[in-house]
């Protein structure tokens, strides 16, 4: 009986399994299964750094540790997706190289800050991403100019072909979970950076994790959250929970050839309406519930949507004709431009940036990639 | 050419019947020094010994680079350039000789020759290699991409390097030329990075008006009296160095190979002084070659002596042999001047 307690405990132990037994890998992985990116690495690094600088003495101090035990010298990285080994330079050395071309654009308002205590604070940063369409752009951006130690992505949905105009995927990612998709996209670049995957999407049992971290998972909280899902109802839990941890949230939302960009600033104020310019939550609630009692109502629904978003969509003539149903309907959806989308992820990443620095953002700001023209309403927050 | 220190170049065979042994074996010196050398150290000391029919070709310790030339590679190559030229010169007036490598440094030889008696019916070149020597200069300059090589003259050129037991490819095909390109700009960017290197570098690239004789003026880059001297400035001050000067170091380099007709790296299969001064040698021979044939060539050490790089160089060419002498072959679009040269009676020493 006791043995029987032990084995379902502890699992099978024989004589011969004692602890740290060495055990040899039975697996083999073909040698074109091996990557080594530690001298792209160096060569990068060599190409980039400036002769003399502290940055510059202490590489070749690294690249002295490489040329001693090549053999011995990096980390590597199974990928059992795909079962390839990599091998990185260590993760100051690799992290580095991923962010080095972003040299000093992103600064604080006064350029105080040295560029050692920018990266330490936008690599301490949480953010989180919801809704992994833009989202997926809006996360590949984050991690290009932030490069976070920690990345939160939420959707529950699966990859379909019709996203690829506005998704960068292979024919590996259809049919596949969203969030689980773009954590491995970032992880196939930077397995140094930690993917909280919400494939459930967020729901009422986990956006308090989501939101406001879980110390007993080892959940971070959120520093600024990325809103980019299609469910109205998720759109006002996440911001609802924001608003009460006092985390900002960033919305851009993409209409025809122009990006839109609201934030709700819930860190600098928690009695700040869930939607930016004007719009009261009262009007959000009931312009949702009247959407939600009758759901084939499109009109309706839009009416919610641009409660939400305000009423620029009217400067983007094909979009607006799409949506008052002036122009031939080719599909029943809400339509998206792949470059809009692209545009939008990238000005999500901005935003969290200037956030995370320390900038005042206007609540919302509006940007035709056709015409050019710029538009902000709303406080700089 | 005006200055003293380009004098070295105005040199003429003498008559061998009218001068003395001692002079006979001087000018036989003043044709080895117009050797190419890495950085234009000048590496060598020479010792005659007319009574006893000898030359001993030394490496001088001060002529070896600590930080571009860790084993003292580039200074045997230089010296197995000087000892070709000196050869070649010997040959001309006729002298019987004889080599031995014996590897050592200053007072001791690297290389000893023994010659014979001039003997003007015995040289059939005439002054081919004499002209050669004289005219020969390192051509930093991009070449014309849209010229391809003779292909007798790429066959001369290995001649050349079997006759030293060593091997020679040649690389024309652009996709290789230009993986190679890439590795001489990384391995650039890596010697530009080390302080040292750059101290030592800014210690012999010079201004253009320069009167020293063991430099390179900027002139020989290609460079212009200001940006000559900026360079030079920028080399010998501490701290950063400016990263755009650092890119141009490394993409001249890569610019300057992709445009060439030719790459030609020399291999040893014992990476041991005796052979550093063979591939020296073949490589002189080579650079003369191209002289005869109105080509020009510059060199490129940074993938020689870095080692990562050697050993991609060696992987790209799946040999076993260490790639030690990397030039770069072609029609020159622009001329490149001379290189100075220290006075002959100081790198000279009777006994």
């Amino acid at each position: 009986m006791r043995k029987k307690f032990y084995d379902i405990i502890y699992g099978i132990m024989r004589y011969y399994e004692y602890q740290n037994c060495p055990r040899i890998l039975k697996a083999k992985i073909d040698s074109k299964k091996v990557f080594d990116l530690v001298p792209p690495t160096i060569y990068a690094l060599l190409d980039d750094l400036v002769p003399g600088s502290e940055l510059m003495e202490d590489f070749l101090a690294e690249m002295a540790k490489f040329e001693a035990d090549e053999l011995n010298y990096g980390v590597w990285v199974h990928y059992p997706g795909k079962d390839h080994l990599v091998r990185f330079t260590p993760k100051f050395w690799h992290r580095l190289t991923l962010v080095l071309r972003n040299s000093t654009l992103l600064s604080d308002p006064e350029s105080k800050m040295s560029w050692k205590d920018i990266r330490n604070k936008l690599e301490n940063s949480v953010i989180s991403v919801a809704g992994c369409s833009v989202g997926n752009n809006a996360a590949h951006a984050i991690a290009g100019d932030i490069r976070p130690l920690h990345i939160k992505i939420a959707d529950q949905k699966d990859y379909q072909i019709h996203n690829a105009n506005r998704v960068r995927l292979n024919y590996e990612d259809f049919g596949r979970n969203k969030a689980i998709v773009t954590a491995e996209q970032i992880h196939a670049i930077d397995p140094f950076i930690k993917v909280s995957v919400y494939s459930e999407g967020i729901h009422e049992k986990n956006i308090a994790d989501f939101v406001g971290g879980n110390k007993e998972l080892s959940e971070p909280v959120s520093s600024v959250i990325i809103e980019e899902t299609d469910d109205p109802d998720m759109k006002i839990l996440i911001r609802e929970k924001a608003r009460r941890c006092g985390i900002p949230v960033i919305m851009v939302s993409d209409i025809g050839s122009a990006v839109q960009l609201d934030i709700r600033r819930f860190d600098v104020s928690k009695s700040f309406s869930l939607a930016s310019c004007g719009i009261f939550d009262e009007e959000l609630y009931s312009k949702r519930d009247k959407w939600q009692r009758d759901l084939a109502n499109r009109d309706k629904f839009y009416e919610f949507a641009f409660s939400l978003i305000g009423r620029n969509h009217e400067k983007t003539p094909e979009f607006k004709k799409i949506i008052l149903k002036e122009a031939a309907v080719l599909f029943g959806g809400v339509p998206q431009l792949g470059s809009t989308a692209m545009a939008a992820g990238g000005i999500a990443a901005e935003a969290a940036a200037r956030l995370l620095l320390g900038f005042k953002m206007p609540e919302r700001m509006f940007i035709n990639k056709h015409t050019g023209e710029v538009a902000i309403d709303g406080e700089k927050l | 050419m005006s200055k003293n220190n380009y004098n070295a170049w105005n040199i003429e065979p003498v008559d061998p019947e009218k001068s003395s042994k001692k002079d006979l074996y001087l000018n036989l010196v003043g044709w080895a020094i117009l050797a190419a050398s890495s950085h234009n150290a000048q590496p060598w000391r020479f010792v005659l010994k007319p009574n006893e029919n000898i030359i001993d070709i030394c490496v001088r310790e001060s002529g070896i680079l600590p930080a571009s030339d860790k084993m003292a590679r580039q200074a045997y190559i230089s010296i197995g350039c000087a000892v070709e030229n000196l050869l070649l010169a010997a040959e001309y007036y006729g002298m019987a000789r004889s080599l031995e490598y014996i590897c050592k440094k200053y007072p001791e030889p690297a290389v000893r020759v023994a010659l014979g008696q001039s003997d003007t019916r015995g040289h059939g070149n005439g002054t081919l290699w004499l002209d050669a020597i004289k005219n020969r200069r390192m051509n930093r300059n991009k070449f014309d991409p849209m010229k391809s090589m003779p292909r007798e003259t790429i066959d001369k050129m290995r001649a050349a390097a079997r006759n030293f037991g060593l091997v020679l490819d040649t690389i024309t095909d652009r996709a290789t030329r230009f993986a190679i390109a890439e590795v001489q700009y990384t391995a650039n960017k890596a010697v530009v990075a080390r302080n040292d290197f750059r101290r030592e570098l800014g210690l012999f690239m010079a201004p253009n008006d320069t009167h020293e004789g063991r430099v390179m003026p900027g002139k020989t880059f290609g460079l212009s009296d200001e940006t000559a001297l900026k360079i030079h400035n920028e080399l010998n001050k501490d701290g950063e160095f400016d990263p755009d000067l650092a890119f141009g170091f490394a993409a001249s380099d890569r610019d300057g190979i992709k445009s060439s007709s030719l790459i030609g790296i020399i291999s040893v299969s014992k990476d041991n002084p005796e052979f550093w001064i063979k591939a020296g040698r073949a490589f002189q021979k080579i650079a003369l070659i191209a002289e005869s044939n109105n080509l020009a060539v510059a060199v490129h050490a940074a993938m020689v002596e870095v080692e990562m790089f050697n050993k991609l160089l060696k992987l790209r060419l799946r040999r076993s042999e260490r790639p030690t002498v990397i030039f770069r072959m072609g029609y020159a679009t622009r001329e490149a001047p001379h290189s100075p040269r220290v006075d002959i009676k100081n790198v000279v020493e009777y006994m």
